[in-house]
């Protein structure tokens, strides 16, 4: 396998990839791995410590060549980059053939809703991501297929467990049942989304779907949250006695955080949302400098992303969430010897996650790409056609008049 | 193109008289089902535009009005600013289509907004349409693709200004009422706002017309409804639309918005019911058609059989075939046609019988006579020179002139036998070489007394050289002496025949003409046959015998006759100049 400049990439450069981002991929967990080291030519050995179910996982790394951090070894390859978007090219070297498409420009927009205008307007070809209230609209067009799949993607609010407020682990578990996520599927998404009422994808193999789970109480929410001390003490303009604020970074997202606050309000807690720019949201999202933020986060397919998330001290726990339970939990799943073992990891993570909430979990994304139909497009088992984006190819006027 | 066979008119006739209504029925079932088709197909349309163009309104209208509660809800219970700021945000919740709602100062200053941040909308500077009191602005396609206008509303408490509620309406709802509105498979709704833009079009492959911000001024439909703008009619119009086919389209005014709701529909779906009616209906004339012509052609066959029976037996009849029956039994007039048919060849064959056996004894009769005749004269001469001869008083010189007269009437009777003897059995020819002139010239002479007796003088011409035929001397002779003697006979005392002989090209011609009483038209083309004659005596053998002898030595021979000019024989041989030595030496 070659680089897009031509350059070989060598056991040794893998090696030194893996020993430069498994620390990042796997959190507290690389301390199971204790060498990465070349045997020959072709293969690596990744001593451990211990058993770690992470390993395999942790080896979805990004491939770079040193010091030309934007050569890769994929389908494609990176011809400029700015601000207005990128360009990339077919990578003729590509170890599994050259792709159909010869040229890819990615522009950005500012929303999901002027993305499928352009895309209305020919000027767009793959829209990553299609608004839900969109769908109605494009679905029915013939020069637009609509893929849709479930991600492994979920919306929650990330509490900061650094703040008091917070601290209350039944506070933060009244917050979850006070949360009507099928009415938020209703009103925000138009349908197109799961309930997301535990931390696990719910169509992970191992998932326990006998667990208690994040279901819609209002009369225990309720109960709780009145009982609750909140911020009284403080000055306040606003009723309420629990009140945080909410920052969130992408606009499509408004109308979840004005729906959530709508329904908690019903409970007599204030979330006031905050939109913030993508790089105030980042620099205060990683120094802990905030109450709550809605994000909308991968921790699919596999627990290792969740272990990033809520596992104390793992990469992406911005909000000091810190349970023995849960640790134990995905420590399981961590070392677990067998499948058995490994469920039931996650089933003690499922319920320390329900009995000590570190987010209010909303919903699972269900996403939708729209590709023009100037284009073949070859299906993936995981729904996400983009995964076949070096297979498609142009569609030429005779396969058009075949498909018709 | 003239028919020929009554069958085939009789079919004619039984189809035109048949499928002729049938046409007409059909004709006037087409055009009424067209015209039918159409003013059902528009009235629908029309209802659904106009009901489209209601909804359209009252949604528009609704929007404003819930607006405008708002307003009163923000202007009349003194709530405080961050109440305000949350019943905006539980709005915008609750009614999707308002995107952002701000409630600014007079000034212009924002006080709450339903937005988490900024607001986006400013106080509109102008206000082209009222709807209720809430000011629109005009429709613009934003970023975001969807039609969206602002509603302002001017506050104002006890009579003096107060500030602006703004909201910013997406028509997002409008864009699914159309997408909803389907007549067929192709027919779709669109709306069209005053100045021309597109709004919506619930073609999902043309909403890419609203992003291009597409203006359809130009569409048939808007400039009608533009013109018809006075009275609010509906009007619909078929047209060809810019892809080059057919639609049948409506439109509806929206008088309060001055939008146009447009409901279109390519006519080949919109008359497909139509047109597939239509075909069934020719195709049902066309086999009813087909049916009563071959109905009627074999009805009409088996009509006018009995006169194709009569037909051909008449031409049976007509070819001498007079056995010839039909037998019809159709029981009607036709029957009694066959019978009266079979009467008349009856009464034919007998009349035919009786004319066969009248000309039988009227051929006797005159057979009769002319033996009467033609022997009775030289027997008498002979039975009277022979009893002159038997006396003993006669000179010599007188015996002689008996007994010459005897040998005369003897040659007349043995020539009469011999005539007879050709027509029973005719003399075979010998073909030898001969001269025409020396063989005419020899009867002649031999004639000559004859028309010295009756005073009829005998004039010959012989043409120059050798004219050398292939013939039988005898067989001629004869030829030449009937000719004569008939010209003789035929020619008045004092009357003149003349034979020439001469050449014609490459034939030898022999020419006898006589001054005498002529033969008349309508016996001439007979004088040849057998038995006919034109004299008062005779069988009417001889030229019959005459013909046949020319013939079967290749020879013509012609009359020409003129009643009280004379009658001319001419008989051609072709001549043999190659057998003249021959002749010369024999």
């Amino acid at each position: 396998m070659r680089f897009h400049d031509g350059k070989l990439l060598d056991v040794r450069t893998v090696v030194n990839l893996l020993r430069e981002q498994f620390p990042q991929q796997m959190g507290p967990a690389f301390s199971d791995v204790s060498e990465i080291t070349t045997v020959d030519g072709r293969d690596i050995l990744v001593r451990l410590n211990r058993r770690s179910t992470f390993v395999p996982e942790a080896l979805e790394i990004l491939v770079e060549e040193p010091n030309e951090p934007a050569v890769g070894t994929g389908p494609f390859s990176l011809v400029s980059s700015s601000s207005n978007g990128l360009e990339m090219a077919a990578n003729q070297q590509y170890y599994l053939g050259a792709p159909r498409i010869e040229r890819i420009i990615f522009k950005p927009y500012a929303s999901m809703r002027a993305a499928w205008a352009d895309m209305m307007r020919g000027q767009v070809d793959v829209l990553f991501d299609v608004a839900p209230d969109a769908l109605e609209l494009l679905r029915p067009s013939s020069n637009v297929h609509v893929f849709e799949f479930r991600e492994r993607y979920t919306y929650a609010i990330l509490l900061n467990m650094r703040r008091p407020l917070f601290k209350d682990k039944r506070l933060r578990a009244a917050l979850n049942r006070a949360i009507d996520r099928d009415k938020l599927i209703a009103d925000v998404f138009q349908g197109h989304g799961v309930p997301a009422v535990g931390p696990v994808w719910p169509e992970h193999w191992a998932y326990d779907r006998n667990l208690p789970i994040f279901d819609h109480d209002a009369r225990t929410a309720g109960r709780a949250l009145v009982a609750s001390n909140g911020n009284q003490g403080e000055q306040q303009d606003e009723p309420g006695n629990i009140r945080f604020t909410c920052l969130f970074a992408d606009a499509s997202q408004e109308r979840l955080a004005l729906s959530v606050q709508q329904q908690l309000r019903a409970f007599g807690v204030e979330m006031h949302p905050e939109f913030l720019s993508i790089d105030d949201f980042q620099q205060r999202l990683t120094s802990g400098n905030f109450d709550a933020v809605l994000l909308n986060a991968l921790v699919g397919p596999n627990l290792l992303r969740v272990y990033q998330w809520w596992h104390s001290g793992a990469t992406y726990n911005f909000g000091g969430y810190r349970s023995d339970a849960a640790d134990a939990g995905l420590d399981a799943i961590r070392h677990a010897a067998d499948d058995a073992a490994y469920k039931a990891g996650v089933g003690v993570f499922q319920k320390a996650i329900i009995d000590d909430p570190p987010a209010i979990f909303l919903t699972w994304s269900e996403r939708a790409r729209a590709v023009s139909n100037r284009f073949d497009v070859i299906p993936d088992s995981s729904g996400d056609v983009l995964k076949t984006l070096r297979l498609w190819r142009p569609v030429t006027s005779e396969m058009k008049a075949g498909r018709n | 193109m003239k028919i020929k066979h009554i069958s085939t008119r009789f079919a004619l006739l039984l189809a035109i008289a048949a499928v002729v209504p049938l046409l007409v029925y059909g004709f006037v079932s087409i055009l009424s089902l067209q015209r039918g088709t159409h003013d059902s197909i528009v009235t629908g349309n029309l209802n659904v535009a106009t009901r489209a163009a209601e909804e359209i309104r009252r949604y528009v209208s609704t929007n404003a009005e819930l607006l405008k509660a708002l307003s009163a809800d923000l202007q009349n219970t003194g709530l405080q600013q961050w109440q305000q700021d949350r019943v905006l945000k539980n709005y915008v919740l609750q009614f999707r289509e308002f995107r952002e709602i701000t409630l600014f100062d007079d000034a212009g200053a924002p006080i709450a907004t339903s937005r988490v941040g900024a607001p986006r909308v400013q106080v509109p500077r102008t206000t082209p349409l009222m709807l209720s009191g809430v000011a629109m602005s005009p429709i613009r396609v934003d970023a975001d693709l969807l039609p969206t206008t602002t509603f302002a509303i001017h506050l104002t408490r006890l009579g003096e200004a107060a500030g602006w509620l703004v909201g910013e309406f997406a028509l997002e709802e409008m864009w699914r009422m159309v997408d909803q509105i389907r007549i067929g498979t192709h027919g779709f709704a669109m709306v069209v706002a005053p100045d021309g833009q597109l709004l919506a079009h619930g073609d999902p492959d043309k909403k890419a017309l609203v992003a291009q911000m597409r203006n359809v001024l130009d569409h048939p439909l808007v400039s009608a409804v533009r013109a018809a703008a006075r009275d609010n009619a509906p009007v619909s119009r078929e047209y060809v639309n810019e892809d080059g086919s057919g639609e049948l389209g409506v439109a509806a005014r929206i008088a309060t918005l001055d939008w146009t709701v447009i409901v279109e529909q390519p006519t080949i779906e919109a008359y497909a019911n139509a047109a597939a009616l239509q075909r069934q209906l020719v195709v049902a004339i066309l086999v009813v058609l087909l049916g009563m012509i071959s109905l009627g052609y074999f009805f009409g066959r088996g009509f006018i059989r009995p006169i194709l029976t009569l037909k051909r037996a008449t031409r049976d009849v007509a070819a001498g075939q007079l056995q010839t029956r039909v037998d019809i039994r159709t029981g009607d007039e036709f029957s009694d046609l066959g019978d009266s048919f079979n009467t008349m060849a009856d009464r034919l064959v007998q009349l035919q019988e009786d004319v066969k056996r009248q000309e039988r004894q009227a051929m006797f009769g005159r057979i009769a006579a002319g033996l009467v005749h033609d022997l009775s004269h030289p027997i008498q001469n002979i039975g009277n020179s022979a009893r002159l001869l038997m006396r003993d008083d006669e000179d010599p010189e007188s015996r002689e002139m008996f007994r010459r007269t005897i040998d005369r009437e003897l040659a007349t009777l043995t020539r009469f036998l011999d005539d007879l003897r050709n027509v029973v059995k005719p003399q075979p020819i010998e073909r030898f070489a001969m001269d025409v002139n020396g063989s005419v010239a020899e009867i002649v002479e031999a004639m000559r007394a004859e028309g010295e007796r009756t005073g009829v003088a005998i004039e010959t011409s012989y043409g120059g050289g050798p004219l050398v035929i292939e013939g039988d001397r005898f067989a001629l002779g004869r030829v030449y002496r009937n000719l004569i003697t008939n010209a003789i006979q035929a020619t008045a005392p004092g009357g003149r025949v003349s034979i020439t002989t001469g050449r014609a090209g490459d034939r030898v011609q022999i020419r006898v003409s006589d001054t005498g009483t002529g033969i008349p038209p309508e016996r001439l083309s007979a004088i040849f046959e057998d038995f006919m004659t034109t004299k008062r005596r005779g069988l009417g053998l001889g030229l019959a015998i005459s013909k046949r002898i020319v013939e079967q030595l290749n020879g013509t021979i012609e009359v020409e006759s003129e009643v009280g000019q004379g009658t001319a024989f001419t008989l051609k041989f072709p001549a043999r100049d190659d057998l003249s030595a021959q002749e010369a030496a024999s």
